[in-house]
């Protein structure tokens, strides 16, 4: 498992949340995870880190958020600092189904991978392992 | 239609009501003889203004159920311990000093009568409607159908992500079951498992009642507010309350008898009273109150609680399909869009005012039907 410094992950379940966590953790993917629960809490933090301190080089991003969505954060996430930016790699990860979404979702270059939920320790594996 | 009473307490009635395009008649007996000279099987009305005896009124209430379908009893009385008839056949228990409101409800009922009735005539009617008319209830049912296709698409679209992502949890902590999970974590993912699972069920029932709010008609009948509010706490009980007795908290202020589509007023009301609870503040016992009031033009219930308040930013979006201010909630999202529609249906309107950290109040008013406001007058 190629190990990942610190992990951000973006969800407002908090059922989907522990198991992030979990698999997280069990996985070996990383020991170092920060949780925020809407897209706009998400896009403070980035904002707020300053130069020095650390930046998550993976986030999992929820498509289905309530005030700001999935597409939305990454519209933001755009017009974030280029150290910020270029650190991070974005798995989006989504109950959705519909065709749409996940276009939307593979055309964009910040994305690594559209991942349909749930998270599993085998997904975690065959995407970093 | 019958009255039977052993006391001069008739007059009033007799003064407030009379025959109805001269299909129903009234009858006044003060007998078991003179009852049974009429035939029973005629009877659609049943109204007992004697004195506070149940086997009297028991055994008149026996003799017309036998020889008829199924008349509505109802029973004028203040002696508090005539309200276990309602649960013995009784249909109404109305005080005297509400008996005013009698020709109204009895309004109500024979327009539900003979509704059921022109519907069984029109099944067996043979009469042809012209072209016209055809083509325009063709044109209507058309466009009815559109509104429809259109609301399921956007409805299917909504609805396929929230009924999926409790199973998905559900299908992620079922995984991490599998992957060795230490032994002593097992009941949390088995109550989280439950959770989802739950939610999944609310999303479903909702659905449920959003469906049978479109399609069924308006059903006008006689209610009171706390047997209401009664009904509603029995049936979400289930909900994550945690250490709060219902009925404590949720409080009903009666103004007495009123008209309104019951089952739709449930609907509006459990969905209210039911976020009231789910919202409730965290540092406070909740407290909901429900009010009905009537005026002359309309029905008003309000229904207030103290719990967190919703935040101005999404005042505007609440009523929207599927909208949630957050996830940390048991709800589908679906409750006051359900509300809402269901206002709507019944023609009325509904506002809110909120404070976050303090509360919210719900007003709700509906029009009176035109038959409330019709007089019935004396012909003798």
């Amino acid at each position: 498992m190629n190990k990942v410094d610190l992990v951000l992950f973006v969800e407002d379940s908090p059922v989907d949340a522990f198991i992030h966590r979990k698999v997280i953790t069990m996985s070996g993917l990383s020991n170092n995870m920060h949780h925020c629960t809407t897209g706009r809490e998400a896009l403070n933090f980035l904002g707020a880190i300053s130069p020095g301190e650390p930046v998550p080089d993976l986030i999992f991003l929820d498509i289905r958020m309530p005030d700001l969505d999935g597409f939305e954060f990454l519209e933001q996430f755009e017009r974030l600092p280029d150290r910020i930016k270029s650190a991070a790699k974005i798995v989006m990860l989504s109950s959705s189904i519909d065709e749409s979404d996940l276009k939307k979702a593979r055309s964009n270059p910040f994305v690594l991978a559209f991942v349909p939920k749930p998270l599993t320790i085998e997904k975690v594996t065959e995407l970093f392992g | 239609m019958l009255s039977s009473a052993d006391n001069g307490g008739n007059e009033q009635l007799k003064a407030a009501f009379v025959p109805l395009n001269g299909t129903f008649s009234l009858n006044l007996v003060h007998s078991a003889e003179q009852l049974a000279a009429i035939p029973l099987n005629t009877i659609r009305v049943f109204i007992y203004a004697g004195s506070g005896d149940q086997t009297s009124w028991q055994e008149n209430a026996r003799q017309v159920r036998n020889a008829n379908e199924n008349p509505y009893f109802i029973l004028i009385s203040d002696d508090e311990s005539m309200v276990s008839a309602l649960t013995q056949g009784a249909d109404l228990l109305v005080r005297s000093s509400e008996a005013e409101q009698l020709p109204l409800i009895l309004g109500a009922l024979l327009k539900r009568h003979s509704e059921t009735v022109k519907k069984e005539d029109q099944k067996s009617a043979t009469t042809e409607t012209p072209a016209s008319e055809k083509i325009d209830e063709l044109r209507l049912k058309n466009s009815e159908l559109e509104k429809i296709n259109y609301e399921l698409d956007r409805f299917v679209y909504s609805a396929s992500h929230d009924l999926r992502a409790p199973l998905t949890s559900v299908l992620g902590l079922l995984d991490l079951l599998r992957n060795d999970t230490p032994a002593g974590e097992h009941q949390r993912l088995i109550d989280l498992m439950e959770e989802s699972i739950l939610k999944l069920d609310t999303t479903i029932r909702d659905i449920v009642a959003y469906s049978r709010n479109n399609r069924t008609e308006v059903n006008i009948e006689p209610v009171r507010i706390q047997p209401l509010v009664d009904e509603i706490l029995r049936e979400i009980k289930y909900l994550e309350s945690g250490d709060v007795v219902l009925s404590e908290c949720v409080r009903a202020e009666d103004e007495g008898l009123f008209l309104a589509d019951k089952t739709r007023l449930i609907t509006i009301l459990k969905n209210l009273i039911s976020n009231a609870i789910r919202y409730r503040h965290p540092a406070r016992r909740p407290e909901v109150i429900v009010k009905v009031h009537r005026n002359a033009e309309l029905l008003n219930v309000t229904v207030a609680d103290n719990g967190l308040g919703i935040n101005e930013q999404h005042l505007g979006k609440i009523f929207d399909m599927f909208y949630r201010t957050s996830d940390h909630s048991t709800g589908s999202g679906l409750g006051l869009y359900i509300v809402k529609e269901t206002v709507k249906k019944l023609n009325g309107n509904i506002e809110v005012q909120s404070r976050v950290n303090q509360g919210s109040v719900f007003h709700i008013s509906l029009p009176l039907i035109a038959e409330n406001k019709q007089r019935f007058v004396l012909d003798e």
